[in-house]
């Protein structure tokens, strides 16, 4: 959060209707007053607008929750009971949305999302759950979140200016994951002419080779962009392991390479049908300009009438 | 008589932590410092492939995930037996330099100095200074550092594309090539970053800063106007009168490793061990106990480890584990491996101060100062036109070591791999060591010993307590997720 941009940290926390209660980075509350707030919560006499739950749900082990205890008692339980009096509960991350990391594998930790398991509905507070404003849980997923996706969550619902038709098939806000991570992508005209970077620090399309996932991952990491603006993962030169997924991580293995059926990736965009894409990147390849073709295995640019030249030599 | 206190949950430290003490006519006479959450990575590298570390690593902390992957990148490029260009190692640096900086300026604005503003210490004469600047939000300071931080980012984000969670590092070097044009971006945001730093928090430029070596030489500038007009000043003028020098000794044993990579086997720190005298570091010496762990019983070397959870256990009451070195309690962090690399200020303030949580909260500012221009000098030596990754080939080694040096100090991986599979991953993270819970001998961690004898004016509001514990910027995330797998 501290990390947002337009409006900035400070300017969400000060200059809207918000009121933060309590947030275990930042607030000057301690071991007295947090279990008194709790309680004022609890009892009514403190409204609870919004909670927001980061980090997946440890029902470990056998379904104890012992494996993280908050203020002496489950972190899952404080967050069944909280979720019962809040107007919106919202799931920051992956991981509080599905499980994410720590659900990775053989869950060992019996970790869950607040409403999710993975893909499938339910999670720790039931499928039936809705807050006392009826939304589900709002999952805000990514792993990290981006912080615009958070504060832009957070001031649209203190202006209830967010609906239940707002939300997508795993109650995420369309406006951040109804794109796709390959939007806006820089490089996407390799990725047209299927000129492909075949080791890291390429510069050519991650996607048929390195394992890049952006034509499956559903967010506007790069039309939005990180860091003041300035970077993605594919801007980064790796790949995307499509992080805002329920499915993510075990989905998305290898990361690093491309599982392939012949030449075909089985990572093909879900809508794009087999047939075709084998075909049009036959052509594609046939197609791609000498300039894509040989700054896709360059890490720098490289002008092409040099190139033509050592080609000639050799 | 004497009376207990739970101390749980805490505000501004990462991750959780419970502290139980135990005082008599207000002095701690015991204290037990518990991990109260178990994250239990170590199961889920099992059997996966080695690549997938990078991955789950980083994502330990959202604070110093960088450190993680340095130090995966670095165990498994052992792994396979390569080197990596030398815009890899500078990439790499400034990457890791980078989210130390982020990390110490946050620690002492978001984290720290918030506990200054306590209305205890409404009496003392700059306490309205220190209100102005340092509270929470609103404070002039720690306002404009919300901001400035923002020129980090910048460099985060050209170098790492992202952050938290960046997988830019890897084995063969870094996955992005700085051009011309960014190296100037880079450049251009770190002074703006250092405009604040020398505007609001030094009071002065760098350079001037870093020549004053000595405690006369910082004595002679706090009875300076310039001094009462700095964030630093003002700290350590309000730190002393409120008597942050007296709390928090802890063991007095450091340990650091040789932090940041260069070319050719140099790095910028080196390693070793100190106890009065400076020793070199042999990580053979390295065990960890699980004697007051909920996890099965052992003392392993980090190759041998294990964490297998014991939730029953009667003993335990952390799921940290309690790592020794020699099988003694040490601390870890910036004042440690100032001290090791004997940096002239930090090593003339600790032989007149000692440890403590004054010293502790100077050496990482004064670290963090010295990042700035070595930030700078690395971006400076990128060579735009040579390379900043190797292709790894196969698997050459089964296990491997890396050492690194992360915000809160020596970050530790030992990989052992089978079949090109991951067969056991150990971390040792730096607030495993600072806050372990005590050793089979009955020794208390390194943050229990330095609770232990401090007199609380208040037990209703223990800020002693809260002031040693934030002076070690723990991260009990990270220390509960020593990842092991079988």
């Amino acid at each position: 959060m501290l990390n947002s941009e337009q409006p900035g940290f400070l300017t969400t926390v000060t200059n809207f209707n918000l009121n933060l209660l309590w947030h275990p980075s930042f607030s000057l509350q301690g071991n007295r007053e947090i279990p008194q707030l709790l309680n004022n919560l609890l009892t009514g006499k403190l409204k609870l607008h919004i909670l927001m739950v980061e980090g997946a749900i440890y029902q470990g082990p056998r379904g104890t929750g012992k494996y993280n205890l908050f203020c002496g008692r489950p972190f899952k339980d404080w967050v069944i009971q909280l979720s019962r009096i809040s107007d919106y509960t919202i799931a920051v991350g992956t991981c509080s949305s599905f499980g994410g990391i720590p659900a990775a594998g053989k869950n060992p930790m019996e970790a869950t999302g607040l409403q999710f398991f993975r893909e499938t509905k339910g999670g720790l507070l039931g499928k039936n759950y809705t807050s006392r404003k009826k939304f589900p849980v709002i999952n805000i997923a990514g792993c990290p979140a981006h912080p615009d996706w958070i504060v832009e969550t957070l001031l649209n619902l203190s202006e209830s200016k967010l609906q239940l038709a707002d939300l997508d098939r795993f109650n995420r806000p369309r406006m951040f994951y109804e794109k796709l991570a390959h939007h806006a992508c820089p490089r996407n005209e390799y990725y047209e002419f299927k000129a492909s970077a075949e080791s890291y620090s390429q510069q050519g399309c991650l996607f048929e080779n390195l394992g890049c996932k952006g034509t499956q991952c559903e967010s506007d990491c790069n039309e939005r962009l990180w860091l003041n603006r300035t970077g993605s993962c594919t801007r980064g030169g790796f790949p995307c392991i499509s992080c805002t997924s329920p499915r993510f991580p075990d989905g998305f293995v290898p990361f690093f390479e491309t599982e392939k059926i012949g030449n075909i990736p089985t990572t093909l965009p879900l809508d794009v049908p087999k047939a075709w894409y084998v075909g049009i990147s036959g052509l594609a390849k046939l197609a791609c300009p000498e300039r894509l073709l040989v700054n896709a295995t360059s890490f720098k640019p490289v002008k092409i009438e040099e190139n033509r030249e050592k080609w000639k030599k050799s | 008589m004497e009376k207990k206190l739970t101390l749980r949950p805490f505000s501004r430290l990462e991750g959780d932590l419970e502290i139980e003490v135990r005082f008599k006519k207000e002095e701690i006479v015991d204290c037990c410092c518990s991990g109260i959450m178990f994250r239990g990575f170590e199961n889920l590298l099992t059997g996966r492939d080695l690549m997938d570390a990078l991955v789950f690593v980083c994502r330990i902390c959202g604070v110093c995930g960088v450190s993680q992957s340095v130090a995966a990148a670095k165990a498994l490029r052992k792994i396979f037996g390569i080197d990596i260009p030398v815009n890899g190692y500078l990439a790499t640096g400034i990457v890791l330099a980078t989210e130390i900086l982020l990390n110490q300026f946050t620690h002492f604005y978001i984290l720290f100095t918030p506990d200054l503003v306590n209305p205890r210490y409404s009496g003392h004469p700059l306490y309205p200074e220190v209100v102005k600047r340092f509270s929470p939000f609103s404070g002039l300071s720690y306002r404009k550092m919300v901001e400035a931080r923002k020129a980090l980012l910048t460099i985060m984000g050209i170098f790492a594309g992202k952050w938290p969670n960046t997988l830019a590092l890897h084995p063969g070097g870094t996955t992005k090539p700085i051009n011309k044009s960014e190296k100037i971006r880079c450049m251009g945001s770190l002074k703006e970053f250092q405009d604040f730093v020398e505007s609001v928090f030094l009071g002065c430029e760098i350079e001037q800063w870093l020549e004053k070596r000595s405690f006369e030489e910082i004595e002679l500038w706090l009875k300076k106007k310039e001094a009462v007009e700095s964030d630093l000043g003002i700290f350590l003028l309000f730190g002393r009168e409120i008597g942050l020098p007296e709390l928090g000794k802890g063991p007095v044993r450091f340990l650091s490793s040789a932090g940041f990579e260069l070319p050719e086997g140099k790095s910028w720190y080196k390693e070793g061990f100190y106890d009065g005298n400076l020793h070199p570091l042999d990580t053979g010496k390295i065990r960890e106990d699980h004697t007051f762990s909920w996890l099965e019983n052992g003392e392993h070397h980090p190759f041998e480890g294990s964490t297998r959870p014991d939730i029953d256990k009667k003993t335990a009451y952390s799921w940290s584990k309690s790592p020794r070195y020699e099988g003694k309690v040490v601390e870890v962090g910036p004042l440690a491996r100032l001290v090791i690399n004997q940096e002239p200020l930090v090593t003339s303030l600790f032989s007149r101060w000692g440890a403590n949580v004054y010293t502790r909260v100077l050496a990482r500012m004064q670290e963090a100062i010295k990042l700035i221009p070595r930030i700078s000098f690395w971006i400076e030596q990128i060579d735009w036109e040579k390379p900043f990754y190797h292709k790894p080939d196969k698997v050459v080694n089964k296990k491997a070591r890396a050492l690194v040096e992360a915000a809160r100090g020596m970050l530790g991986h030992w990989i052992k791999v089978e079949n090109g599979k991951i067969k056991n991953y150990q971390i040792i993270t730096p607030t495993t060591w600072n806050f372990s819970p005590r050793d089979s001998y009955g020794n208390p961690g390194a943050c229990e010993q330095a609770l232990v004898g401090t007199r609380l004016k208040n037990p209703e509001q223990p800020l002693e307590i809260f002031h040693i514990i934030r002076s070690y910027d723990p991260c009990l995330f990270c220390s509960v997720h020593m990842i092991e797998v079988r």
